[in-house]
């Protein structure tokens, strides 16, 4: 039986941060399903190990630090044709709100928000991107739906990617580019392993989840290929909660 | 004209000296600043501050783990207030780092 509405064949996607976690998982979730994929992230070695794992050919890497303009520029030249857009690249920074500072503000913004945004920007004045492409964001229920303790920043930037998808959606309808998030709860990577928040912290947080685990990065990336795929095309400005039942209490 | 000047340097050269000479007492008032509802005559080197201090819970750990930070420039982790039992016990895993 060949019936699958899902699939991402024929289809080139773009995601970032696919050294690891979310979006390495991605990443191989998306070639499972046929897609061509343009993967970035920082790390050469951790990059690698994502694209020795994609499945099918034509697949391309592109070691970038997406904060320097240079080499954003020097990647989206190397970019094809796009049919989707995958901005998972993000950090964590734990500090209580009266602990914050400019730097630490500006720089957490600057990577979860405004050079993801920026990027997609240049891409679709290049006209690197196809009608009918799907762009889906990984922005978090913290501060969309709720936040944490000391995550007052991510929150803020989580809040800005909810806010854009509205208006981009808006915005590029009549291109018929589509725009959505992602909103998930904790998922298992290595995201707070900074050692800020120990493990008995996040094992008493396991429990407030009434389906009793953190979310898994396939979990994510399932979700991610709904959105990309046809399945979805009527589908836009609309933010997919995927968080075991946490913010139902 | 160059009186103020001389105690300008002066200042400087305390806040240096007070930056290389980690005190505890200074330590256990940057602590209990942390905190506002708990009485300052709670906070000693051997209070132990997980057990006896009403208002600990996580939050106070993140800016506990903050403060150090911005104090002291020394990184602690969650695990490192985990294994201790008074303020003293941090205090000599700060001054241990710096």
């Amino acid at each position: 039986m060949k019936y699958n509405p899902f699939s991402l064949e024929n289809k080139t996607v773009f995601v970032t941060g696919a050294s690891s976690g979310i979006g390495k998982a991605i990443a191989i979730e998306c070639s499972k399903m046929g897609a061509t994929l343009i993967i970035t992230g920082r790390n050469e070695e951790r990059l690698k190990e994502t694209f020795n794992q994609l499945e099918g050919s034509n697949h391309l890497q592109v070691i970038a630090d997406l904060q320097k303009e240079e080499q954003i520029t020097l990647l989206i030249e190397q970019l094809p044709l796009l049919d989707g857009i995958v901005h998972s690249a993000g950090i964590v920074t734990t500090l209580p709100f009266q602990f914050i500072t400019k730097e630490k503000l500006e720089e957490i913004l600057s990577i979860n928000f405004i050079k993801p945004t920026l990027i997609t920007q240049q891409i679709i004045k290049k006209k690197k991107i196809n009608s009918g492409a799907s762009i889906v964001w990984i922005s978090s229920i913290s501060g969309t739906l709720c936040s944490f303790f000391g995550n007052s920043m991510y929150s803020s930037t989580k809040g800005a990617i909810n806010g854009i998808v509205k208006g981009m959606s808006l915005d590029l309808a009549n291109k018929n580019i589509r725009v959505n998030s992602i909103n998930p709860g904790q998922i298992e990577t290595n995201i707070l392993s900074d050692g800020v928040i120990t493990k008995e912290q996040l094992h008493e947080e396991v429990k407030k989840y009434p389906l009793k685990r953190f979310g898994k990065p396939e979990e994510v990336a399932y979700a991610t290929i709904y959105l990309l795929s046809n399945a979805s095309a009527w589908i836009t400005g609309s933010h997919l909660l995927i968080d075991g039942g946490y913010t139902l209490l | 004209m160059k009186q103020p000047q001389a105690i300008f340097n002066k200042n400087i050269f305390i806040n240096i000296l007070k930056k290389v000479k980690m005190e505890i007492s200074d330590f256990i008032k940057n602590f209990a600043s942390q905190f506002d509802d708990t009485d300052a005559s709670m906070f000693k080197a051997q209070t132990r501050f997980r057990e006896e201090l009403e208002e600990w819970d996580s939050l106070k750990a993140l800016s506990i783990i903050a403060m150090v930070d911005e104090e002291y420039s020394v990184i602690i982790k969650g695990d490192d207030i985990k294994n201790c039992h008074t303020i003293e016990d941090l205090f000599h895993i700060v001054k241990s780092r710096k």
